[in-house]
Formats: C-alpha cells, structure tokens, sequence
C-alpha cells in the first residue's frame, strides 16, 4: 500500500474506534473474495426452496472483477462439453451465461466502464447503460466495488464496538431485519443478512478473504477483441 | 362462329373476367408503399402498449377514457388485418432475417440469411458461421439472391428507402436492399448499400434514395473513428457523397436538412443501434426519433411522381424484449406508433384518401412475453396483478405477489443484490428480481421503472437471452390494394400482396 492508502486505512481505524462508522475512502484497500450467497423462502405452499451459487470478487484500485466460481462437479461436465460444438442460445452465438463482470472507474467520481468478458470468444463486451441490469451490474458503483454501500452503513445502528475488526449493523424495515458485519480495515462486509420476522425468508451472503490468483484474471485481456452489446443480439 | 367471332367473343369474355376481377383485387393501385416493421412486435406487446397508451393519455387527459384499455394505437385504425404465419425453412421460432425476408421476396429461407434462395446455408457443416470479424466469407456457390420489393420498386423507377432504429446493416433494414448468406456481414452490407463499391449490388441501380438509422462503424474506417469494424481502410460515407449523397449524422442535422435540394440521403447516427426512445428523451441525445426519421424520408421519397417503396423499422423493441425490459419495449412500441401516425399524417395530405399509397404494418415475429394472471380492469400494466374481484395484490405459490408481464424466459441476472442499490452517478439503479427458486418480494419494488427487468419462467442466464417466440403475428393494411390482406397466411405470402398492390 502506498502513504496515502496506510494514512486512510489508519485514519479509518481511528475513527472506526470512536464512532464506529466507515469512511467511503476513494480507493478500498486490494481484496480477493469468495462471496457465497444463499437465499431461502417458505412459500404459503408449505414449500421451502434454497439457492445457493459463489462467485469470486478481486478487487483493485478503481476496479473490481467478479465471476461465477463454478462447482467442481459442474467444471468436470464442462469440460467434456467444451470438445463438443458451442452451445447456441436460439441463435446468438456466444454462451455467455455467468461471464465475469469487469467494472472500472478510473478517478473517483469517473466515470463507470461496465465489460462483460467471453472467455471462449476471446472477447471483451462493452456494455452501455441501456443494458446494465441484463449483465448484472445494478448501476451503483459502490455496490459493486464495497459489496454494501458504505454510505448505507451510516444510516444503520451500530451494535455495540468493533470486535476483532468487525462492526456489526442492524437495521429494520418492514417487518425485516437486515444485519451486515462489516470489515472495518478490509472495507468488505463478511456477511449481509436480510430475514423476515417470521424465518421464512432469509438471504445470506457469506464473505471471505482468499488467495490472490496466480494469473490476475484481466492480465491476458489485452489482446482480446472489443465488441458492444448488440453483438450478442440478433 | 367463325375464328374472329370466338376471338373477339374470348377477349370479351376475358375483359369481364378481369374486370370483375378487378374489383375483387387491386392489381397496381398503389404507386406508394409504406412497410412499417415493428420488429418482435408480437400481439400481447401491441396489447400492452394500448394500455400503456392508455394510462398516459388519462394522465394528460383525465376521463377521456372509461379505462385505459380502451385506448386506441395508431395502428389500429387501419381497416384490414390478418394474421401471419413467421416460421423459416429452418426454425419453427424465426429470426429477423428470413422472417423479414420472407415479406420482401416471398422466399422461405434459413434462420440468418438474408434475402437469398432457400438453398442458401448460412453456416458450414461444422456450424461454424460464414463470417470472418463482419466480414462475409460466403461462396459464390451458396445460394442466389432473390430480388426484393424494393429492387422492384427501383425497377420501376420508383425512389426507394429504408429507415430503422437499428444499425442500417441489421436484418430487417438489409432484407430490402441486401444478399448475403449470414446476417452478420455488416461491412459487406454496408458495401452493398454503396455505388460503385466493387460489392455493390447492382439490382439498386442508382443506389437506395434513402438509407437512415446507425451504424457507422461498418461505414467508416479506424482512421477516423476509433470504434470502427471496417478490415479495411475505406470511407463508405465518403464513396457515397461522391455519388450525390447528402450525410447527415445527428437529429439536428437532419431537421435542418431540406429535401427540396436532396435527391439522395444518407443518414447514420450513432455507431450500432441509435438509443432505445426511453433513452433519446431522457438523456436529451441528439438522435432524431423514428418519426422524425420517416417524415424526412417521406419528404425526400415522395418528390417521385413515379412512386415510393419505404420500408420503417421500430428496431429496437426487440432488444428491449430480449433484455426483458417491458417499459423500454412498450416505450418503443409507442414511438414506432407515432412513426405510423406521422406517415400517415403526411400521406393523407399528399395523397388524399391513399389512394395510391399502400400503408402495411406489421412484425416478423413473436417473443416470449406473456400477459398474465387476472388484473382488475385499469391495473398498470407495468404493475402486479391486483385481482380483478378485490383488488389486492395476487400472490403465486410462495405467497408473494408477480407482475402482470412476464417473460417466458430470459438472462441474467440471477443475485439479490442487484434489486437493493442505491442511485449513484445518476445512474439510475437496476431492479431486477432474482431469477430462481426463490423469488424475491416485489412488493416494495418499483415495477414500473425505467429499468426494472421482469421475472421469467425459464432462466436461460444470458445477458439478452431472451428468445423469440414461435405465436403468429398481426399485420395491419391500409389504403391502395389493402384489401388484398386478409385471412391467415404465411408470411412468404405477404410479398405477392405486395406486388400485386403495387403493380411490380
């Protein structure tokens, strides 16, 4: 980390100590993350359905890439797809589903590049804002670059003091509670919980920190074809 | 009776015939076509943009309406219909190409081709597409061009046109003036549009009168636009103002254009697709609209005593449906509509009563959006169902409510989180409800914003994944020869129609 980054980090703790609150700093400190999601609903059906997927996030100064981990049992099915013909969707002709999202903004307050990489095509999608939520990026910077919005953080009740780097926040609203335990150095939250009063909904996400790749994912990108959106329209 | 008597007795004979004949078909009527294309405008799209017609004119006009149901497109006011069969030679659910190509040459084709004889593959064995960047690497042996309305109309010395909201390389817009075996050669397209280009086709004679809609990455080189899909080093744009082409770029350009003077133009306006109708108003861009867009065409078409072929395309709502965006598609719809009112508009001062103007509108195909559940009368469209019998929000099997649009299936996304942002930058958040087992409550969503995507049945994970459907479509027909549109048909069928409206 450069001075600047130790002075903000170290400032942060400060102020984390005395009220507990993070400070959006223009740049979070580097992250590699495992992000799990699990989401569970009890129908008035008496059903209850689960779903659970993981994606990897990394992390960088005015960056953040995140794609699907895939399951051991799928990447094993998958690759003996990958000796057959490319899969057609109807009759675009890229099998783009869980491509990594790759958003960047180059200052703070720049503006947002939002990309979606096609591995297979060896391609780099740009995407414009019209199609934003059909890549999956919901059009908030700080969403995707902190996971939860710190600015949100401050409007939350803070329980307690921060315990081994982790402040806890709660907040309710209709009839839900939501509960995000928050990395005060590491800027990410290490899980954001949203469940009813009832326990039949709950959503989870689970964070950890993990190794960083061997190979930077958007290291071998650069000789990869640009091409838009409507590319993968008829 | 001697040879004379039987001859004369035969001509008299066929003369009646074809003098009844003539009442009942309207051979050559129309010197003046209008084709209006609303691309994936399938019926419960038509459907919803009444409605949603409806609610805007209750707001600007309260009461004018018992409901907004009762609503009336643009569209609609023309007296003939029928109901048009949209597979291809390959897919029971078409694409643009063979669908739209279907209408202008009557031929059934493959899923991709453009234009070109049903033999005509647009893949290699090893399904590998004929294209190289958007290059065309297709055989002189594969396939042959198939002429089109326009090539005809262009025959007869009629001026031509095609105007889209799409690039002017896309499907629909290329199937008027266009053959190539795989959609996806936009630079061989584009070369096709220009005379003198060694792969102009030859069947436009003095070239398409006008040409208005994007992309201006197949027509001009890296050289002087960075975004460029051009192999080569060539300024297409340039070749044709060498022709006599006036160019135009941006809305204002074309407003101030004055067709007295143009005898040919080109207009592109933006680099790909111009911008959805939702997106030019609210971010003020300087697109022209489509309506804008016809009007100037009809001004500069219409000078040809001889007669017109224009072909306008609302290309856009499609991609709206594949992205399972309703409000951007319903939103298109309605600007496809004004487009048909401007068209109209014009052409009744011109030539009153159309009596030599054709005026057909319809779509080459379906997508996979329903209308579903019992909505009250009056409900928003881009709202839940709240039941007709009391109102209150309809709740599936998990006991949460779902909107009354819905797509058969779609892409991502598929996380929560994407529903829970917070705006930034001005963009406006993305509301998208998780696409899984679990659903997400909508109840305190804003189904009807700019940007919220509706739930889908089959989650097909791809960005833009939604597909096309397979349902027949509407075709509307006004003025000279629309008679002839009636029934139910194939879609290969509506060119013969065509034709025979207008004497080509």
């Amino acid at each position: 980390m450069n001075s600047t980054k130790t002075l903000l980090v170290l400032a942060t703790l400060a102020a984390s100590a005395v009220c507990a609150r993070a400070a959006p700093a223009a740049d979070a400190p580097d992250q590699n993350l495992r992000i799990r999601h699990y989401a569970m609903s009890i129908g008035k059906d008496g059903v209850q359905r689960e779903s659970s997927h993981t994606d990897l996030m990394f992390r960088r100064a005015g960056m953040v890439w995140v794609e699907r981990e895939i399951p051991s049992a799928l990447r094993e099915a998958h690759e003996h797809d990958a000796g057959h013909d490319a899969v057609h969707i109807g009759h675009a002709h890229a099998d783009t589903t869980a491509a990594p999202l790759w958003v960047k903004r180059g200052d703070a307050g720049g503006k947002v590049q939002v990309n979606m990489v096609l591995r297979q095509q060896h391609k780099v999608i740009e995407v414009d804002e019209a199609n934003y939520g059909n890549v999956g990026y919901g059009g908030s910077w700080a969403n995707a670059y902190w996971v939860v919005d710190p600015a949100r953080l401050e409007q939350m009740r803070a329980v307690g003091a921060a315990s081994h780097g982790v402040q806890r926040y709660e907040a309710q609203q209709d009839g839900r509670t939501t509960r995000i335990d928050w990395d005060v150095a590491g800027q990410y939250p290490r899980k954001v919980e949203r469940r009813d009063a009832h326990g039949t909904s709950l959503n989870l996400l689970t964070i950890s920190s993990i190794a960083a790749p061997k190979t930077l994912p958007w290291r071998p990108l650069d000789d990869y074809e640009r091409g838009d959106y409507s590319d993968l329209l008829d | 009776m001697n040879r004379t008597t039987i001859r004369k007795t035969g001509i008299a004979a066929a003369a009646l015939i074809c003098s009844l004949a003539g009442s009942a078909h309207a051979a050559g009527e129309a010197k003046n076509v209008i084709f209006f294309l609303g691309d994936g405008m399938g019926p419960v799209t038509v459907t919803a943009a009444r409605i949603y017609k409806g609610e805007k004119q209750l707001i600007a006009q309260p009461g004018s309406l018992v409901s907004p149901e009762r609503a009336a497109l643009v569209m609609e006011s023309l007296p003939y219909a029928a109901r048009v069969k949209t597979f291809s030679l390959d897919g029971q659910t078409t694409d643009s190409a063979p669908s739209m190509a279907a209408y202008m040459t009557g031929v059934k084709m493959r899923n991709e081709v453009i234009s070109m004889s049903s033999d005509t593959l647009a893949v290699d064995s090893a399904g590998k597409q004929f294209i190289k960047g958007e290059d065309t690497t297709c055989l002189p042996t594969n396939g042959r061009a198939a002429d089109t309305l326009l090539e005809l109309a262009k025959a007869q010395g009629r001026s031509v046109g095609a105007v889209s909201t799409t690039r002017v390389g896309h499907a629909t817009p290329a199937t008027t003036y266009a053959h190539i075996c795989n959609r996806n050669g936009y630079n061989t397209i584009a070369e096709q549009s220009v005379p003198g280009h060694k792969n102009y086709n030859a069947k436009l004679l003095d070239g398409v009168d006008v040409l208005l809609g994007g992309g201006q990455r197949n027509y001009l080189p890296k050289s002087v636009n960075p975004s460029s899909k051009r192999s080569d080093d060539l300024n297409l744009v340039e070749a044709m103002k060498a022709k006599g082409y006036a160019y135009v770029d941006t809305g204002t350009k074309l407003k101030n254009l004055d067709p007295a003077s143009t005898t040919k133009l080109l207009g592109l306006f933006s680099q790909s697709e111009m911008a959805y109708e939702l997106d030019r108003v609210k971010q003020k861009l300087d697109e022209p609209s489509l309506a804008d867009m016809t009007a100037k065409a009809l001004a500069v078409l219409s000078k040809n005593d001889k007669g017109f072929f224009l072909m306008v395309e609302g290309g856009r709502i499609d991609h709206a449906l594949h992205g399972t965006n309703a409000k951007r598609a319903l939103e298109d719809t309605l600007a496809f509509d004004s487009a048909i009112q401007t068209g109209l508009d014009i052409m009744n001062k011109k030539d009153p009563g159309l009596k030599n103007t054709l005026v057909v509108i319809t779509a080459d195909h379906d997508h996979a959006i329903a209308f579903n559940g019992y909505p009250k009368i009056g409900n928003p469209i881009l709202g839940q169902v709240n039941g007709y019998a009391d109102g209150k929000p309809a709740k599936a099997a998990d006991g949460l409510p779902y909107t009354t649009l819905v797509f058969g299936n779609g892409g991502r996304p598929n996380a929560t989180a994407a529903s829970q942002t917070n705006p930034e930058d001005g963009n406006k958040p993305w509301i998208a409800p998780a696409r899984g087992p679990v659903r997400d409550d909508q109840s305190a969503m804003a189904t009807d914003d700019d940007n919220f995507l509706q739930e889908v049945g089959i989650n097909l994970g791809a960005p833009g994944a939604e597909t096309h459907g397979g349902g027949d479509v509407m075709l509307f027909a006004g003025g000279a020869g629309a008679k002839l549109f009636k029934g139910t048909m194939e879609n290969i069928k509506v060119f013969g129609k065509v034709k025979e409206a207008a004497g080509l």
